[in-house]
């Protein structure tokens, strides 16, 4: 499957996930965390579906937002992940790994892969 | 109406195409965000605009569902109870207006006031803008021609009672006519007053840190926005009392 083909409802499911994730590796923006979902094998995130996310993870509290100046260009907002949001990305990463072992387990256990 | 022609959202977001800013700032001002929530967001799509050399239609879709999708916060200085609490000297002046032009009518004729129930309807129509504004501002920005159409029905609704239904009253043309003017007199001072504390406007702000900074300015039309029912009075007493 193309990676960047990847079911809109799995995308749905594990952007926020995934979001946090990325911000976790250090201070970062929204055109650097769609590049890095990007080059992890997400896919292109739209802006239209990133920004909401982020502002609703910042309302949160799960991000925290600063404005600083950019490389040579306008300002840039910079997102970092709060303690909350560090909590709720460790919860949400078990969760996931539990999530994905029992797909995977159910789909490689087939009568046909037996 | 919001005014998303401001040069301040062409200071911050240089390389996003105007129509597709404009029509994202009206969507985030009929949804009631203020103005520095609106400066940050159109900054943040500059910012990704600009690292990518895309274009904002490309990055973000439609302008108008992307406003929605951001869902920000409403500003509690765009509430209707903000407004309304902005907009009372409006309706002082009005009433002003609706007893000084009442008075010189009756002045002109040499009988008691005689009053026209027009201004009646608008006095009605500004009290209840705060809540029907935003309806009406939506209406034009979704369907243009019929929001043209209500427009044309409000004026008329304003117009055709004001000629056609006189409303006798038993008040002396003078008094009438005085305390209009001093009602006039109070309601502009008092609108220049709110205004000076508490202004109805919300310019578009670029965030703190953002690196084409700067707020739209209240021009002169704002400042002497308060002068404007009276010297509508002005102009309008003189002509009723010479042809009543």
């Amino acid at each position: 499957m193309d990676l960047e083909e990847w079911p809109t409802e799995w995308l749905r499911a594990a952007l926020e996930l995934a979001v946090l994730g990325a911000a976790a590796h250090g201070t970062t923006y929204g055109y650097e965390l769609a590049s890095r979902l990007a080059a992890n094998g997400i896919g292109q995130i739209k802006g239209g579906t990133l920004y909401p996310l982020l502002g609703r993870l910042e309302r949160e509290g799960l991000l925290d937002a600063r404005w600083g100046p950019g490389d040579g260009g306008p300002g840039r907002k910079y997102y970092n992940l709060t303690p909350a949001g560090r909590d709720r990305l460790a919860a949400l990463a078990e969760a996931w790994r539990r999530f994905s072992a029992h797909i995977c387990e159910l789909t490689e256990r087939t009568p046909d892969n037996a | 109406m919001p005014n998303p022609s401001d040069d301040i959202g062409r200071r911050i977001a240089p390389h996003i195409d105007a129509r597709w800013s404009d029509n994202f700032i009206t969507e985030l001002r009929l949804s009631g965000t203020g103005g520095t929530a609106i400066g940050a967001a159109l900054a943040e799509a500059e910012s990704h605009v600009a690292a990518s050399g895309l274009t904002a239609q490309e990055v973000f879709g439609d302008p108008r569902a992307y406003a929605q999708a951001l869902d920000p916060p409403a500003s509690a200085d765009q509430s209707p109870r903000a407004i309304a609490g902005s907009l009372w000297p409006v309706l002082v002046q009005l009433i002003g207006l609706w007893l000084a032009l009442g008075g010189a009518r009756g002045l002109g004729a040499g009988e008691p006031a005689r009053f026209g129930l027009g201004l009646v309807v608008l006095i009605g129509l500004t009290a209840t803008a705060p809540w029907t504004g935003t309806w009406c501002l939506r209406l034009f920005f979704d369907h243009p021609v019929r929001g043209f159409l209500v427009w044309w029905a409000a004026f008329l609704a304003v117009l055709l009672p004001e000629a056609l239904i006189p409303l006798n009253l038993p008040a002396p043309a003078a008094v009438t006519a005085a305390v209009g003017a001093g009602a006039l007199a109070c309601g502009a001072v008092a609108a220049w007053r709110v205004g000076r504390h508490k202004p109805l406007e919300d310019p578009v702000s670029a965030p703190t840190g953002y690196a084409q900074s700067g707020a739209a300015s209240h021009g002169r039309g704002f400042k002497l926005a308060p002068l404007a029912i009276p010297a509508a009075a002005a102009v309008l007493a003189p002509i009723i009392w010479l042809i009543a």
